[in-house]
């Protein structure tokens, strides 16, 4: 039998905070979060709020976990302040994250915009783990300035354990290492074997159908397509409705859906 | 079904029996309103029974309803004395919708009297074809020599024979509902043409723009169950998170980061209600969450008539207005 679900909160304490970009804060937590690549848990701050974090570390970890917070919100600024020592309530892990086992032996596209990147390094961290099962992998991430480039050690480190990592920015420095511009135009020059390949996207909703586009032209199938969706979460367990997209809540059913499941009920 | 014929004060012992072992919930009147409430006296029912504005949601999904102090278990059983036909059914509907859930009693865990209902203009629960009167333990009705009394389960039969009525009296026969012009939708059809937002884009527009978005609606419907999360902050310094009421018609509803709105208007709003109720129920679990209790039409300021609405989507023609 399931287990039923529930809002049952466990605390946490930050044994370590870094500012990564301005404004952004990546937190480790003391304790082992036994989760997928691509799932996200709820976190509450007491007096404040609850907000919802995808989890951003290995998932093989046993002793910690981190969520990289951007202050954008009474609970995200709350957090951002905390100190090390400093408890929070988290209840989760939740939704079905990255179809891992179907990227096994595939050339693997991965498109971040932004913080689109957080939900995607847990996976990128269980594919350099597990190099032998994925063919080709492809890393592409856009971020707004090159101050924005978030985890910037770890993209210059993946690069010689990935296939191609290209890091753009649409307001470039001289110093900028990666590429100006926009991710969709380094894909549009990208030779992928729409055979084998399987794309993974996560970013600003605007993002997505431009990267879609490109994908289609060079003869993706929609089923070949999966995109992790952001939706205002409350219960995180599918009671709430404040994540409907048509007949799936984000929640409980993704939030990585296959485009060709989501595209229908995209603005029900 | 024949019910067992039983007078006021027959009645009256029975409802005194059944709170020796359960908590009492009725309509009742209250300094001049009608609410469903805790009550332990036959006298203060009100049989045939009209509806109360907040239905009994009140009771077991509660606003403000602290999360630690879920799953909800309550030492006394409930027992919902005075509940209407269309409001048995929603209470079954919402034990369904929150069965993945520890919140709820099971429905085992409550005894349902329900009692003869006194329709009003705006009940429309013959559309979905809720004509029998179903679901209850017992069933109260009034007749000329007094009230009429029906089993519907295990636990009613016990109760029926625990207050020595064996030696049955034959009462009046149970009545069905009769609502004068409703027509029964076609639930397949309807879900179907509301999936269909296209094609109704100007009848939802219209609605849309007579809909002030105040959410009295969600607020009245035993089957709007949506939640936020909120924290009840005390001044002896502790917080508890709590579940709160919240309606998809605020403007807030869908909003993430960044103050970025993915229902901008009114009108995704109020389809997404309507999406949630008629669609995304109805291909999870295969009912709807409507009875046609028609709480919602008598709440609404902007005189929107849901069943009229229903209705115009279903056939693809202009809203009726009356």
């Amino acid at each position: 039998m399931n287990k039923k679900l529930d809002l049952k909160y466990k605390e946490y304490s930050i044994i370590r905070r870094e500012e990564i970009a301005p404004g952004i804060n990546l937190i480790r937590l003391e304790g082992r979060m036994d989760f997928n690549p691509g799932q996200f848990v709820q976190v509450a701050l007491d007096h404040i709020g609850e907000a919802t974090f995808a989890i951003c570390s290995d998932p093989h970890e046993k002793s910690y976990f981190e969520l990289c917070i951007r202050g954008c919100g009474n609970t995200s600024d709350g957090l951002n302040k905390l100190l090390i020592e400093d408890k929070v309530k988290i209840r989760g892990p939740y939704g079905n994250g990255w179809p891992v086992k179907q990227l096994w032996y595939k050339d693997v596209v991965l498109l971040a915009g932004g913080m689109g990147l957080v939900p995607l390094r847990p996976l990128i961290f269980e594919m350099i783990r597990n190099r032998i099962n994925f063919d080709k992998i492809y890393l592409f991430a856009g971020f707004r300035t090159a101050d924005h480039i978030l985890f910037e050690d770890e993209l210059k480190s993946w690069q010689k354990k990935l296939t191609k990592v290209t890091v753009a920015a649409e307001q470039a420095t001289s110093k900028f290492w990666g590429q100006k511009g926009l991710i969709t135009e380094a894909l549009e020059t990208t030779k992928i074997d729409p055979k084998k390949t399987v794309a993974l996207m996560c970013g600003p909703e605007i993002m997505c159908p431009f990267c879609n586009n490109v994908l289609l032209q060079k003869k993706l199938k929609e089923d070949q397509i999966y995109i992790s969706y952001e939706r205002r979460m409350e219960c995180g367990i599918g009671v709430c409705q404040h994540c409907s997209v048509g007949k799936y809540l984000v929640c409980k059913d993704g939030p990585v859906f296959r485009l060709d499941q989501i595209k229908d009920e995209v603005g029900k | 079904m024949q019910g067992i014929s039983i007078n006021s004060h027959q009645l009256s012992q029975i409802i005194a029996n059944i709170a020796k072992s359960f908590d009492i919930y009725g309509t009742i009147s209250s300094n001049g309103k009608l609410t469903f409430a805790k009550t332990g006296k036959f006298s203060e029912l009100i049989i045939p029974t009209p509806k109360t504005r907040i239905p009994f949601k009140k009771i077991l999904w509660a606003n403000h309803q602290a999360i630690d102090e879920l799953p909800l278990n309550p030492k006394i059983k409930f027992a919902f004395v005075g509940i209407v036909n269309c409001d048995v059914l929603a209470l079954d509907i919402l034990l369904k919708e929150m069965s993945a859930y520890d919140f709820l009693p099971k429905r085992e865990d409550i005894l349902i009297i329900s009692t003869e209902c006194k329709p009003d203009d705006h009940c429309f629960c013959t559309a979905f074809g809720h004509n029998k009167i179903t679901g209850f333990d017992l069933h109260i009705q009034k007749d000329q020599a007094g009230y009429s009394i029906y089993s519907g389960s295990k636990i009613g039969n016990k109760i029926l024979k625990e207050n020595g009525l064996n030696s049955r009296k034959l009462g009046s026969f149970l009545k069905d509902i009769k609502l004068d012009s409703i027509d029964k939708f076609n639930d397949k059809k309807l879900s179907e043409e509301i999936n269909n937002r296209k094609d109704h884009e100007l009848i939802w527009q219209g609605v849309a723009n007579n809909c002030f978005g105040c959410g009295a609606c969600t607020a009245v419907c035993p089957l709007c169950f949506c939640t936020r999360q909120d924290f009840s902050n005390k001044t002896d310094g502790t917080s508890k998170i709590c579940l709160e009421w919240d309606s998809c018609f605020a403007k807030s509803f869908s909003e993430i980061q960044n103050h970025y709105d993915l229902r901008p208007e009114n009108v995704d709003r109020l389809y997404n209600w309507y999406h949630h109720k008629f669609v995304r129920a109805y291909k999870d679990k295969k009912h709807f969450l409507c009875t046609g209790c028609g709480r919602c039409i008598k709440a609404c300021p902007a005189h929107l008539n849901q069943h009229n609405i229903l209705e115009a989507i279903e056939t693809n023609k202009e809203v009726r207005h009356e």
